[in-house]
């Protein structure tokens, strides 16, 4: 995993490698450390890296307007911002970062808060092959949902794709059991990604479209959406 | 068949019922009071044969040598059950009896051992019962709004009745002479009119308890302002000592040009002040109200708490239910973290909105004993639709709650 720290402070920036280090040796995954005090170096370069830990309050530079340009060229780098003062974590917000860190950053509290982050980055590339499908890897990510009609299962896309295959839904049940997907209706799979609301007989989608909720999938599906939440946020 | 004893029987029985909605047994032992029923039980069929004034005047004193017997109380009280029990028995057998007359018009309800006569004093003994039965409840509702005395008035109607009726005994067919037929009406409308004042004066009453349960309710919350005050008082002024006892130190190490301890002690009273402003500092104004009652036990079993409160319209929720909902899963921290090493003792408090869905979660180190009172959320969550979740990571060893409610407001 590739990592990227943009701190002026080198108190700061040495809590910050320490909690990096001692998680990532904990949990033995691979992690390479980078340290980036330059606003155009880092817009360069940014999407080389999974994470970057980013200070709000930089010497010359504005970290919230960085995070905003960051946040804007829709990078696949994670934002983690830090601060000194809470107050400032508010703007923060607006980046849409995945965490938020009062400095210094205890330890425990790192730990507890970036396992989900780093779990779901490890699990952003997963995905299929299946050149019948598409002609590239389909990542699970990207699946909005799956539906059964007329005897074949349409794979939505978060791009709007929608790929058409032969497979019953149960092959597709089978495949993505340990995905963070969920069954509404009978004929549907849903990744919780995507759910934006659940209504009585509905689940409504963020890109606005609406997926039956049957009666008696209703309490299992809920439950599961909110177990779900537990690794994102 | 005769059904005289019966009917001294139910009598009885029904005054026993009266008198102990009204009275205390003189004695609380079941075969004594027994016994004492059925010797004026037999007493009554005995010298209750004719009926003229002297066998009203033998009845009345059995009647009140019983209640003598059986209850402990004031002459007055045996007195006012006893016209009480006179007034229902009274006017319940007046009543069925121009009932039955009314669907059997023929049947002898005079003969003693007709069918009749029996099928009425049954009827009238019920009717007498149920009677009783509401008097004692208006009574213990008069008790409730200490309107006792007054309710007292109600009975002037049925009392004025009964002594009126002690003129006519054995003639009912004079209440509708026409000369009395004006005092009957007068007495009605003060009657009524009595009873609108006694109407009007429970509704006082009623409006009087509940003012008294709002003064109750106001003081007790003025209560809890002023502990929650006095509680943020002892904070900052630990805070400040705390503070102030740093500076000192500082200044000593700075004097003394001791640089390597005066940077440990800033290290330290940076530390410091950063807990206690993270502690009482967050988005969320009930957050800052129970992290601040709470402070003594956080602050005692150095328990570390980050908020991030990224959501905080909860308008959609009674105050008291965020504040239990938000205080039952802090409670659950706290202890958990006391189970728990100190360096473990870290509790993370987060609220964000996912589409529409709006998340509280608590994140704090796990341990088998500690519990959630659940029972005590879901009376609440149920309310908002809101459901709980609940996941340990092991790896880590720390347990993540998570509360999802919708805002069904909007």
């Amino acid at each position: 995993m590739k990592i990227l720290i943009f701190e002026d402070d080198p108190n700061d920036l040495e809590n910050i490698e320490t909690c990096i280090s001692n998680y990532f040796q904990s949990t033995n995954i691979d992690f390479i450390i980078d340290i980036c005090q330059n606003e155009n170096m880092l817009i360069d370069c940014i999407d080389n890296y999974d994470l970057l830990f980013l200070d709000i309050e930089l010497g010359d530079v504005n970290g919230i307007e960085l995070g905003l340009k960051i946040a804007n060229m829709k990078s696949n780098c994670e934002i983690i911002i830090v601060s000194n003062y809470k107050d400032y974590l508010i703007d923060g917000y607006k980046i849409n970062a995945k965490r938020y860190f009062i400095k210094p950053i205890n330890q425990m509290s790192f730990n507890v808060e970036m396992d989900s982050v780093i779990k779901n980055i490890c699990k952003k590339n997963d995905g299929f092959y299946d050149y019948n499908l598409y002609p590239m890897k389909i990542y699970f990510k990207d699946i909005v949902y799956i539906e059964f009609v007329n005897r074949k299962s349409e794979i939505h896309l978060e791009n709007g794709k929608v790929l058409s295959s032969s497979y019953p839904l149960k092959h597709w049940t089978n495949l993505l059991k340990n995905e963070s997907f969920g069954q509404p209706h009978r004929s549907y799979l849903v990744n919780y990604k995507y759910v934006y609301a659940i209504e009585n007989q509905n689940i409504q989608l963020s890109n606005d479209e609406k997926i039956p909720l049957s009666r008696l999938n209703r309490k299992v599906f809920k439950q599961l959406f909110l177990n779900s939440l537990h690794s994102v946020i | 068949m005769n059904y005289v004893f019966l009917s001294k029987f139910l009598s009885l029985g029904i005054l026993a019922y009266l008198g102990k909605g009204f009275l205390s047994f003189r004695k609380n032992e079941f075969y004594r009071n027994l016994l004492i029923f059925q010797i004026h039980c037999i007493l009554l069929c005995l010298l209750n044969r004719e009926f003229n004034i002297l066998n009203i005047m033998i009845v009345l004193s059995i009647y009140l040598a019983y209640l003598f017997f059986t209850f402990s109380s004031s002459k007055y009280n045996y007195l006012f059950v006893l016209l009480l029990y006179l007034v229902i028995s009274f006017t319940s057998t007046l009543m069925i009896e121009s009932i039955i007359r009314l669907i059997f018009p023929f049947g002898n309800i005079v003969n003693e051992t007709s069918g009749y006569q029996l099928f009425a004093t049954l009827i009238s003994s019920f009717t007498s019962l149920v009677a009783c039965k509401i008097y004692i409840r208006i009574k213990e509702i008069s008790q409730c709004f200490n309107i006792s005395n007054i309710l007292l008035f109600t009975f002037v109607y049925p009392l004025i009745i009964i002594v009126f009726m002690s003129f006519v005994y054995n003639d009912y067919i004079k209440i509708t002479n026409e000369m009395l037929l004006p005092v009957m009406c007068s007495i009605l409308i003060f009657s009524n009119i009595i009873i609108l004042f006694v109407f009007y004066k429970s509704i006082k009453e009623i409006e009087l308890h509940y003012r008294l349960k709002d003064s109750i309710e106001k003081e007790r919350l003025l209560n809890v302002k002023y502990e929650l005050l006095n509680q943020n008082y002892k904070t900052n002024f630990k805070l400040l000592h705390n503070i102030l006892h740093y500076c000192k130190k500082l200044s000593l190490q700075n004097q003394n040009n001791e640089y390597d301890d005066l940077s440990t002690t800033i290290h330290e009273l940076s530390d410091i002040t950063f807990k206690e402003f993270e502690l009482i500092h967050t988005n969320s104004l009930i957050l800052n109200t129970l992290l601040n009652s709470k402070y003594e036990e956080i602050y005692t079993n150095k328990i570390m708490i980050n908020t991030t409160i990224q959501y905080n319209e909860f308008s959609f929720m009674k105050l008291s239910d965020l504040t239990e909902v938000l205080s039952l899963l802090l409670n659950a921290a706290i202890e958990s973290c006391k189970l728990n090493e100190l360096k473990k003792r870290n509790v993370t408090i987060k609220t964000i909105k996912i589409g529409q869905q709006i998340v509280i979660q608590f994140l704090y180190p796990d341990h088998p004993d500690s519990k959630i009172d659940k029972v005590g959320l879901s009376n609440i969550l149920d309310t908002y639709k809101g459901m709980i979740s609940e996941e340990v990571n092991k790896e880590l060893g720390f347990r993540s709650v998570m509360i999802i409610l919708k805002n069904s407001s909007r």
